[in-house]
């Protein structure tokens, strides 16, 4: 019960701070598909993009860095052991990893139909498989490690 | 009943000794002071008694039972710490409806209630209240919580005279509806001293005194008068404090008040009095 709930309440907190990171992060792709539709293969110019996986290791690298000092104390001052508050930041922790791979994957189909020829995820691009499910499994594993260093 | 109890405590900082082999029984549905001078080691035993720190030796037990990192019983237990240890950035809204549900018993439309009493808008985010709606607003949640045991520490910290008064209410009426063991650190005994049964006072990270707080006060008695007369009388008492102004010398010494209608017929030209608390402190830790 208190597991689930503190997972909760951490989860919470990382979908607020994914919020404001994938409204950039469309921001900036639609940015990216105007310039390639704008000047790609005008002068024979080429707009590329890199995709949202370097972006997401950075955002997710400080948020592992900033919300444990202020999850903790929050928690610490709500009478949560450090085991259920450990215990807790590994699942909630999964929990926004994975949804950030699938997100990420998200994005880069998208961009991929939009943008042909014009992108390349340099995260999915280090160990690319013809498996989606590889590849999802690929980012999780990174983001969450990301994550756990931050 | 069942009691908290702190057994052989030990929390050394650096060298520092901050709590030193305390053996403390805190009884059930009592409100207590737990006085001691800055440093005393206060906040560092209501932190060791919530798990925030770890002993260095000792037990603390609830119901018999260990409490160290015991999830059951720290949920019976809230503490309302001076430092603030709040998310800034959180609405206080926010903070009621996550604490609501660390809590199985907080009363949510109560602490709206009292929020509205204290003029307390909780749309606000944490970090723009002042120091003094800080405390009332951690106050609130604490008495919100209807938690067993409830740990105050300094909790009127920037607070006004009004507010003060009103909190004092607040904590009092709490414990008149539903009975819980209370513990207030605090450094305005004078201001508090009405509410506490129990009283432990904490020197240098010792304990000195853990009772009620009628018999710390009848334990002891205040003779004033002409300094020869003082000396004269106090040489074969335990002297606790003496001061002087002038030729007239104050003295506290440690004489049950039962046996002051006797002294007082004995010693006309002395003045027997009943120390105040904070008075008494003083002389208990300087």
């Amino acid at each position: 019960m208190k597991i689930s709930t503190v997972s909760k309440y951490i989860f919470t907190e990382f979908l607020s701070a994914m919020k404001y990171f994938y409204a950039i992060m469309v921001l900036v792709i639609m940015v990216f598909i105007y310039l390639n539709f704008r000047f790609a293969d005008s002068a024979g110019d080429n707009v590329t993009f890199g995709g949202v996986g370097f972006s997401s290791l950075i955002f997710i690298f400080i948020l592992g860095m900033t919300f444990f000092k202020t999850e903790f104390h929050f928690l610490l001052s709500n009478n949560i052991t450090r085991k259920n508050f450990f215990r807790a930041s590994l699942i909630s922790s999964a929990a926004a990893a994975f949804m950030m791979a699938f997100i990420g994957a998200a994005f880069n189909q998208a961009a991929i139909a939009l943008m042909p020829g014009s992108f390349f995820d340099w995260v999915e691009g280090i160990y690319k498989t013809n498996s989606m499910f590889a590849d999802l499994m690929w980012s999780f594993s990174l983001y969450i490690l990301t994550l756990i260093t931050g | 009943m069942s009691n908290l109890q702190t057994k052989n405590l030990t929390k050394t900082f650096n060298d520092v000794k901050a709590i030193d082999n305390i053996t403390l029984e805190i009884q059930e549905n009592k409100i207590y002071g737990l006085l001691g001078r800055n440093g005393a080691g206060k906040t560092t035993l209501l932190n060791l008694i919530t798990s925030r720190l770890m002993p260095d030796s000792g037990d603390i037990t609830l119901d018999n039972q260990r409490i160290f990192e015991n999830q059951a019983f720290l949920s019976s237990i809230f503490y309302m710490s001076e430092g603030n240890l709040y998310p800034e950035t959180l609405k206080l809204k926010d903070i009621i409806k996550w604490t609501a549900r660390f809590y199985p018993h907080f009363d949510i439309d109560y602490a709206k209630s009292l929020a509205k009493e204290y003029s307390l808008d909780l749309n606000k985010k944490f970090k723009k209240l002042s120091t003094g709606y800080q405390s009332i607003f951690k106050a609130i949640l604490a008495l919100s919580s209807n938690a067993r045991i409830m740990l105050f520490d300094e909790p009127v910290l920037g607070l006004d005279a009004t507010h003060r008064d009103m909190l004092y209410g607040h904590i009092l009426k709490s414990y008149t509806d539903d009975p819980k063991t209370i513990i207030i650190s605090t450094h305005l005994i004078e201001e508090v001293h009405e509410l506490l049964e129990e009283i432990v006072i904490i020197k240098s990270g010792e304990l000195i005194y853990n009772g009620s707080s009628e018999d710390l006060m009848d334990s002891y008695t205040v003779v004033a008068g002409e300094d020869i007369k003082v000396d004269e009388y106090v040489k074969d008492k335990e002297l606790v404090e003496a001061s002087s102004a002038g030729r007239y010398k104050t003295a506290v010494i440690r004489l049950e008040n039962t046996s002051l209608i006797a002294e007082k017929d004995r010693y006309k030209e002395l003045e027997f009095s009943r120390p105040q608390l904070q008075k008494l402190f003083i002389s208990l830790t300087r």
